[in-house]
């Protein structure tokens, strides 16, 4: 197992507090060094500037173990692009949802498109009213494809939702994103690279 | 975007962003722990350790779209988490630790505290105001990933 050696990894809590104040201020005299810290290296965060906690450069996470398997639906010889299938249909997320949305506004709203079989409409911890998504699932890729073509930018309770799908097949390639790359020319090139790799 | 946010870090998937959470303690049952994280290319990853009853490690992953990572930031960002700063949070101790670390615009942040049982613990701490954004906001991501995962996997997630 390996859980004993995750034990190892663990930071010791224990230390002195004078260690600590040690840390942080060299986060604050490094400017972006704290990015290095990130348990996923590849995050290279040459734009960041301001870096805070007491954690920066202590954290070891599981997460970042490219040796332990993680389990997945994909089609792990064939990533590329689109939607990714869960394992009982297709989920979409409904962004945009009003707070005193509730779920049945969204049943009634999302069952013109076929049989809704799971709607989570979660609410907001500190308010109780919903939290500004839903979750929505749908049997066939026909139905969830119907639903966003819809759906997607119309009016829900007068508010304008977005409605996407909620997993990909792959991985979101940056540089084809939305986002109009002329509008942050000054970026480095080696910042563009660092993003995407 | 509909919520009027900040300045430019608000365009949809633009700036960089990366989000890690963990909750967890070292006990009888050994090292339990909840983990997840959203890396910038869109991969969740998930890892849910309880030894209890020889309970083994669940570790899931998959890609999510732009979608859930512009609304994982939303969250965030409503939260103004960003503005926050650990050093008056309570310590971890034997009872547990937090932490949470986001990458969001040109900041870095990344906390550590103490588990935290109910508002209780919030009020009587050293940052009322601060610990009970953190308080709020690590339910309501944590909220959002449960859906996430449990969708996609048909598990249910177990609240540690």
């Amino acid at each position: 197992m390996a859980a004993a050696a995750e034990d190892v990894e663990f930071v010791d809590y224990d230390r002195d507090e004078e260690e600590e104040e040690d840390a942080m201020d060299e986060d604050d005299r490094g400017g972006g060094r704290g990015g290095r810290a990130l348990p996923v290296p590849h995050i290279v965060s040459q734009g960041v500037m301001r870096s805070r906690g007491r954690l920066l450069g202590r954290s070891t996470s599981v997460l970042a173990s490219n040796r332990d398997r993680f389990d997945s639906l994909a089609d792990a010889g064939n990533p590329g692009h689109g939607p990714q299938r869960s394992i009982e249909g297709w989920i979409l997320l409904v962004s945009g949802v009003k707070e005193d949305a509730e779920e049945d506004d969204l049943y009634n709203t999302f069952s013109d498109f076929g049989h809704v079989k799971d709607l989570h409409l979660n609410l907001g911890r500190r308010t109780g009213y919903a939290k500004g998504y839903a979750l929505v699932e749908y049997e066939s890729f026909e139905e969830a494809q119907t639903a966003i073509k819809a759906m997607n930018g119309t009016q829900l309770l007068t508010r304008t939702v977005y409605v996407d799908w909620a997993f990909s097949r792959g991985p979101i390639q940056k540089l084809t994103s939305t986002r109009p790359l002329h509008r942050r020319s000054r970026t480095p090139p080696r910042r563009l690279a660092a993003l995407t790799c | 975007m509909a919520t009027g946010g900040g300045a430019g870090e608000d365009v949809p998937g633009g700036g960089e962003f990366y989000l890690r959470y963990y909750v967890g303690h070292k006990g009888k049952f050994g090292h339990e722990f909840l983990e997840f994280e959203f890396r910038p290319d869109g991969k969740l990853r998930y890892a849910n350790n309880s030894n209890y009853k020889n309970d083994t490690m669940i570790r899931k992953e998959v890609f999510v779209s732009p979608s859930v990572l512009r609304e994982a930031r939303r969250i965030i960002q409503e939260s103004e988490i960003m503005k926050e700063d650990d050093n008056n949070w309570p310590e971890p101790d034997r009872v547990g630790r937090q932490e949470l670390e986001i990458v969001m615009g040109n900041e870095h942040i990344s906390f550590t505290t103490s588990k935290i049982g109910s508002l209780v613990d919030v009020q009587t701490s050293k940052d009322p105001e601060g610990l009970r954004i953190f308080y709020y906001l690590v339910q309501d991501l944590k909220c959002f990933v449960f859906s996430l995962i449990n969708l996609h996997f048909k598990i249910k997630p177990i609240q540690s």
